[in-house]
């Protein structure tokens, strides 16, 4: 990821906002990791994140030209992202409002709702930790999963959520907290059983 | 294990903030595990956990936590890696919640309308797994001739089919379904057999040979219907493909009960 303040990052963006497709694919690789981090912070559980991703690249590519300031990119496409994550979950909301007087079989051919085959799986240690931290208060969410973006310091993240340095790291450490404590009851019940 | 202290002028420059003597515990071994930690870091980190266990045993874990995090997000995120943008040279704008489409092009049509410029696609495996986002067009014959018009001998089905429909039955020899127009049948289909429908699913876009915006889509609709009377596919004495009347209770034989 570009490092954080540095005019190349706002020139990249002004290029590719003048539709240079080279310039917005570059833009789209480079900032796609930590964008399917804000995602699983607020999609449904049960959607996939690469479903969401295609509505975000939609997004980008047809609305990039309406962004002001190249400083402001990552907020501005962190908010595309969130908003696509609610959209989908207001429309699973009435989705299953809707469905809510069928017969229950009738579920298993609308949509990709979990098998009880899937559900039953082995659980990853891994990925519980990763479904707990989609479970954690929204204002830690979103650095807890965009500290697992391989390069990407608490500077950047800070820049993706317009917050101060000091609170982004503040948030991060709360929610490790709460992760690990998760962890240790969890361990501890299980060496219990 | 421990991380050892880095005086890496990037990674300090990172820490930018509270100073290390004054930041939380917690925010201390959050920059010791994930790497982030200068020097005064890890030595104001001694200096607190020299007194007591505790600090040494929350490292251990929240580096334990943070990498097995990373992991799991890793494997949530693989498919990601492979995600590019749509190839641009049409945009494509939809709403989920009406059937009108805006479609908007960057560029004009290609002057030999024969050639097919592929526009807003992905390869089809994506949408395999159902790549969601809108798209519609008028389909209502469709399901006009697969679900109003009995099969008739000569006509192919599979096993066992139903014959009548409680929301267009045939008023005489023409079937009504054939007076109807597209938007009529359509209207009539939604008070039955149709129950829902759920968000389509863009497949492709394209054009024409003419340069005419296309585009290919799922509709994903739940119906119920109730039947009148049950069939199997037979044949006759010379081959040919006959409907034989079935007891109703073979229904629940062949089909289960679904519940």
């Amino acid at each position: 990821m570009p490092a954080a303040g540095q005019n190349a990052g706002s020139d990249e963006v002004a290029i590719a906002m003048q539709g240079d497709e080279q310039a917005r694919s570059a833009l789209w690789r480079t900032h796609r990791r930590w964008l399917a981090a804000i995602l699983l912070s607020h999609k449904p559980r049960e959607v996939e994140v690469e479903d969401l991703m295609q509505d975000v690249a939609v997004k980008f590519v047809s609305k990039l030209h309406t962004l002001r300031d190249p400083a402001a990119f990552r907020p501005w496409l962190r908010q595309i992202a969130v908003n696509a994550a609610r959209e989908c979950a207001r429309s699973r909301k009435r989705e299953r409002e809707e469905r809510s007087g069928l017969d229950p079989a009738t579920l298993e051919l609308s949509g990709r709702g979990r098998s009880d085959g899937e559900m039953a799986k082995v659980r990853d240690e891994a990925v519980e930790l990763l479904e707990y931290a989609q479970t954690l208060p929204p204002e830690f969410r979103e650095p807890v999963l965009l500290r697992c973006v391989k390069g990407m310091s608490c500077r950047q993240i800070s820049e993706v959520l317009t917050l101060p340095i000091t609170t982004i790291e503040t948030r991060l450490s709360r929610g490790r907290r709460m992760l690990r404590e998760e962890w240790l009851r969890k361990t501890e019940a299980s060496d219990g059983a | 294990m421990m991380n050892p202290p880095d005086d890496n002028p990037s990674n300090q420059q990172s820490n930018i903030g509270v100073p290390a003597d004054q930041v939380s515990l917690d925010v201390l071994i959050t920059r010791l595990a994930d790497g982030d930690a200068a020097s005064a870091d890890w030595e104001e980190f001694q200096i607190r956990a020299a007194a007591e266990h505790a600090p040494w045993q929350q490292l251990a874990e929240e580096q334990y936590v943070a990498r097995k995090l990373r992991e799991g997000f890793a494997k949530a995120v693989a498919g990601v890696e492979h995600l590019e943008l749509p190839t641009v040279n049409q945009t494509f704008i939809a709403t989920a919640a009406n059937i009108d489409v805006e479609f908007k092009t960057s560029e004009e049509a290609p002057a030999n309308p024969s050639e097919r410029t592929q526009g807003f696609s992905w390869p089809r495996h994506l949408f395999r797994n159902y790549g969601g986002w809108a798209a519609a067009a008028a389909v209502a014959l469709l399901w006009t001739i697969n679900g109003a018009v009995p099969l008739l001998p000569g006509e192919r089905g599979s096993g066992i089919t139903a014959a009548g429909n409680s929301s267009l039955r045939n008023d005489g020899a023409v079937p009504v379904a054939l007076n109807l127009s597209a938007d009529q049948h359509y209207q009539k289909y939604l008070e039955a057999p149709f129950v829902q429908e759920l968000q389509p699913l863009l497949l492709e876009t394209g054009r024409d040979e003419n340069g005419k915006p296309m585009v290919t889509y799922m509709r994903r609709i739940i119906e119920r219907r109730g039947f009148d009377s049950v069939y199997r596919e037979g044949s006759d004495a010379y081959g040919n493909a006959v409907r034989i009347p079935s007891a109703a209770s073979n229904f629940e034989a062949s089909f289960g009960t679904m519940q």
